[in-house]
């Protein structure tokens, strides 16, 4: 028999700030913090805005980590997770566990350090031991070291679709029984290899980050961590736990198509979107909102609303996404989505898709503009859609107290 | 439901493709030498025979793709024809992919990096930036091969391989998909070499012995693995033949190294419904390092007496997540052809283990051993377990 899963934990760190509620309040308003960089220089490149975490510092005592030796992604991932454990009410996390992070970079503030050191000053020169927090699953393996938790790690990195395979994952896991509790989740850092590296591909933005618009013309990127607990239900409940949200579907496709470009026939992304429906046993028609991938790219935008118009027929669902707002967090971006979504259905309300003035009309979506709008929410699903044709949908319910 | 393996394919310092591989195996074959791919002479390891590769690698689609997609394509391909399921010989929609990376493609991330730091914002090329992200092999594989169905890439130390396996065979266990390639690669490169070296965790020897006295510490390798796995009913209704079947795994991670070993055994073990009696042969990722000797140790006090277990390091070097799909590889060929891996290991009196390893028999020699542990840990703390059942 298959569980129910439940979250009862979420943190979270972006641009927006530190913390659920500063993002939640945000997410609601619709604030831009998209702001200049300041995390290296970037005064050579055409484009200079981004979403950094603002004054990010982790101060909380750590038991066996070095501080020094840690990579800035690092210091977010322990920062949502305590920021979800508490919110949980549990003081650890014991039992049957798998720990299920994404992100496309792990540690590679440090390698990029470490390089660049090399390069400038000669490798032999160059400090080995930092190296440690830049192997991509160190992050998840520290964070297990750090609160001694027991379990199997798992680090997925499917470009932008991590975060959300993630927890779609983790989701599965508890489910099928095979783990009682699960830290899921996604984080990325604002670093100059790839800010260099999306703007050699021409697909940021010189101006504003504008999903759905006519006159889109790039995705502005972000960095931060979104983490949540998952758990079954029954025992969630046993221990009286306060229930945020349901995960009831999850589904994963891949494109075949181009190494970078969506396929515009959007086969695999509307394949993914399918997946989720039929593994939560629900209908499009019962979806209430929608959290596009909506990177303000050409291509994927288009990509995206041919994917919702198949799978969705015409139905006009709201669909939005927070991307305009705190930028593309990459690995993290599935997974802080995951966590706006959650919040919209259980605040009722729906997260505008700012600065959008001009809506694309080749695009035929029903597009949630304006902040402050109210909305009855009970099933809401959210879009990740990644390089190498990595697509990936989560669908979330309600859940009364 | 049975998962079983169709098809593998392996890319190995020792030979290109199942049987040169199984053969060098067999006859104790050793891959380490000085690594030619840079700083000729500095560094020993395993390498890949860059002109034979070059020679067998024919595929025009992939010729600006990183070397690390390179070696992982070629085994894939390998593995599908073995499978017989090559070009449009399986649903693409109902195939998934699982790649395990743990450096992925580092050369490229290194040339990129260094335009980006000498020149500036012109200095980032584009074509680099795409390759070098950590699921770029696994995007690669399903775009050439046309596979529609999930596309992951787990990032892990050594035992990234066995969870790329385990992974994919849960994906068909989910009815998630139908068929699933599971697949690792790594390519030896000089920054990942000398940060290892500097750190103290490469061997001084010219061939590592892990489990023996004295060893201090791994050669590098390079190389890639992929499995293909169906179900059973599947595979030999279109007329496949499986050559073992997965039966178990487990995996963990805690502080304590012995830990993990002895909860992922216990998982592998219970998912697999056998007991610890059942376990006569393991082919270990025990490097010469110390997490090899901290498995070993483990493994020692856990395993009956007995055990056969032997490493395939001492051959081909450590490739880490790569390394776990190759001794898959070489345990899916030795039950199939009920024969067994050789070792290359030091005698076996000189062992550290706290448990009498069971001496090993001679290359070749008939085995009709029904399971075969495969196992690997990494240098922080996790540890990982498959078990093959011969069909």
């Amino acid at each position: 028999m298959r569980r129910r899963v439940v979250v009862t934990g979420w943190g979270m760190t972006t641009a927006h700030g530190a913390g659920a509620e500063v993002n939640m309040q945000a997410f609601m308003e619709g604030r831009d913090s998209i702001r200049e960089i300041s995390a290296f220089d970037v005064s050579a490149y055409t484009v200079k805005n981004g979403g950094e975490v603002p004054g990010f510092e982790f101060t909380a005592p750590l038991k066996y980590l070095k501080r020094k030796r840690l990579d800035r992604s690092t210091l977010l991932v322990l920062a949502a997770f305590g920021e979800a454990l508490g919110r949980a009410g549990l003081e650890s996390i014991e039992g049957n566990c798998v720990v299920s992070l994404g992100t496309t970079l792990g540690g590679m503030l440090t390698g990029q350090a470490y390089h660049k050191e090399g390069l400038t000053r000669g490798f032999e020169r160059a400090r080995p031991a930092a190296m440690v927090d830049y192997l991509a699953h160190s992050q998840a393996l520290g964070l297990m070291r750090e609160h001694g938790i027991k379990g199997e790690a798992l680090t997925f990195s499917d470009a932008c679709a991590s975060g959300t395979n993630s927890i779609g994952h983790a989701f599965h896991r508890v489910r099928s029984g095979e783990a009682d509790v699960a830290v899921a989740g996604g984080y990325d850092t604002m670093c100059e290899f790839t800010f260099a590296g999306f703007n050699s591909l021409q697909a940021v933005t010189q101006s504003l980050c504008r999903p759905f618009d006519r006159k889109r013309d790039g995705l502005v990127l972000g960095e931060g961590a979104g983490i949540v607990i998952l758990e079954d239900l029954d025992k969630a409940l046993a221990r009286k736990a306060r229930v945020l949200g349901e995960v009831i579907g999850y589904g994963a496709s891949s494109d075949a198509y181009h190494s970078t470009r969506p396929d515009p026939e959007a086969k695999g992304a509307a394949s993914a979107i399918k997946a989720a429906l039929d593994d939560a046993g629900v209908f499009a028609g019962e979806i209430d909102y929608i959290n596009a991938h909506g990177t303000g790219t050409p291509y994927n935008d288009l990509m995206e609303a041919r994917a919702i118009n198949d799978v969705f027929g015409g139905r006009p669902v709201p669909v939005s996404s927070i991307k305009p707002m705190i930028g593309h967090l990459l690995g993290a971006a599935g997974a802080v989505e995951a966590i706006a979504t959650l919040m919209a259905i259980k605040e009722g309300f729906l997260p505008p898709n700012i600065n959008c003035d001009d809506p694309d009309p080749e695009c035929r979506i029903e597009l949630t503009r304006s902040p402050g709008q109210r909305s009855v929410l009970k099933k809401a699903l959210s879009n990740s859609f990644g390089f190498g044709g990595a697509n990936a949908t989560l669908i979330f319910q309600g859940h009364r107290d | 439901m049975r998962v079983v393996i169709t098809g593998t394919g392996v890319v190995s310092p020792v030979g290109i493709g199942n049987e040169a591989f199984w053969s060098s195996l067999a006859s104790r074959v050793c891959g380490i030498g000085e690594i030619k791919r840079f700083h000729p002479g500095a560094y020993l390891g395993g390498e890949v025979p860059a002109a034979e590769f070059a020679r067998v690698f024919d595929d025009r689609r992939l010729r600006r793709a990183a070397e690390v997609t390179k070696y992982a394509f070629l085994s894939a391909r390998e593995a599908l024809v073995c499978a017989g399921a090559y070009q449009d010989l399986f649903d693409a929609s109902r195939a998934g992919i699982v790649s395990g990376v743990t450096h992925g493609a580092l050369e490229y991330s290194c040339l990129f990096h260094a335009g980006v730091v000498r020149e500036g914002p012109p200095g980032a090329s584009p074509a680099l930036f795409s390759d070098s992200v950590l699921n770029a092999t696994a995007g690669t594989l399903s775009l050439a091969f046309g596979i529609k169905g999930p596309s992951h890439s787990l990032i892990g130390g050594s035992p990234v391989g066995l969870q790329a396996i385990a992974f994919a065979a849960g994906l068909i266990r989910e009815k998630r998909v139908e068929l699933c390639a599971a697949t690792a690669s790594e390519v030896l490169n000089q920054r990942a070499v000398e940060v290892y070296s500097r750190m103290g965790l490469v061997s001084k020897a010219r061939q590592p012995s892990p489990f023996t006295k004295g060893a201090e510490g791994f050669l590098p390798g390079e190389g890639a693995g992929t499995i293909i796995l169906e179900v059973y009913e599947n595979a030999t209704r279109r007329g496949a033949r499986p050559l073992a079947e997965i039966r178990g795994w487990g995996f963990s991670c805690s502080g304590d190294l012995a830990e993990s070993v002895a909860t992922a055994l216990e998982k592998a073990l219970s998912s697999a419904s056998l007991g610890v009696e059942d376990i006569k042969v393991v082919i270990t990722g025990a490097n010469g390092g110390a997490a090899g000797r901290a498995e070993g140790a483990a493994l020692g006090k856990i395993l009956k007496k007995g055990t056969r277990v032997v490493s395939i390091r001492p051959s081909v070097g450590e490739a880490f997540g790569a390394g776990a799909v190759m001794d898959t590889v070489a345990a899916a060929l030795s039950v199939s052809r009920g024969a067994m891996v050789s070792d290359a290991c030091a005698p076996v009196e000189e062992t550290l283990s706290e448990w009498q390893w069971a001496a090993l028999k001679p290359s070749g020699e008939p085995s009709v051993q029904d399971h075969v542990l495969i196992s690997s840990t990494g240098l922080l703390g996790e540890a990982g377990f498959i078990i093959l059942k011969r069909l």
